[in-house]
């Protein structure tokens, strides 16, 4: 039931908003012909974003480390859950 | 041609509704999982959106980061999945409420 009202009282917020933001007449722009476009994007990101982006790569690092880490069995390799069988 | 802005925000906000509802509602922990998901994704419409309004490339930008820790979340959460089936047998959480290892 909390949920529903958290649901409600969300939706409700974002009408109210999307109302005030039809009144005061803002609209969506025509994009351009190159906005948006892989090599702006690109640029964009290696040039104002480079920090982040690198520290992106480490997270992705980290999180691939730890997922085989906590998946494998302890010490034991691959034959803890297959039953000492490999999968033919 | 264009589609106003606030058309992508009530979507976004529905979505993310939605995934408010499946993570409070849904007993699986996949089905949980896959809320999770529509809920940033839900954050990723909205920041595309006004990427265009706004004419700046930034908001995609973030939806790039936003995608890469979605990623990393969905590569820990799943192997905790795994582990949690093979100790609990079972990936509903009304029976994993034990902190315990």
């Amino acid at each position: 039931m909390t949920a529903v009202v958290l649901a409600a009282l969300l939706l409700g917020q974002l009408a109210f908003l999307g109302g005030s933001a039809v009144v005061s007449g803002r609209h969506g722009t025509a994009a351009g012909e190159s906005f948006g476009s892989a090599a702006a994007l690109g640029e964009r990101l290696y040039q104002n974003y480079m920090i982040p982006f690198q520290m992106v790569g480490i997270l992705l690092l980290v999180a691939i480390v730890g997922a085989v880490a906590i998946t494998r069995r302890h010490g034991r390799g691959l034959e803890g859950h297959m039953g000492g069988k490999e999968p033919s | 041609m264009s589609v106003p802005v606030e058309y992508y925000q009530v979507l976004s906000g529905i979505l993310f509704a939605i995934g408010v509802m499946g993570v409070l509602f849904r007993r699986n922990l996949l089905v949980i999982f896959m809320s999770v998901e529509l809920m940033l994704n839900a954050a990723n419409i909205s920041l595309v959106a006004f990427s265009r309004s706004l004419s700046s490339v930034d908001g995609q930008v973030i939806v790039f980061f936003v995608l890469a820790v979605a990623a990393a979340e969905v590569a820990v959460g799943l192997a905790i999945i795994i582990d949690l089936f093979r100790k609990e047998s079972t990936v509903d959480v009304n029976h994993v409420s034990l902190l315990r290892g």
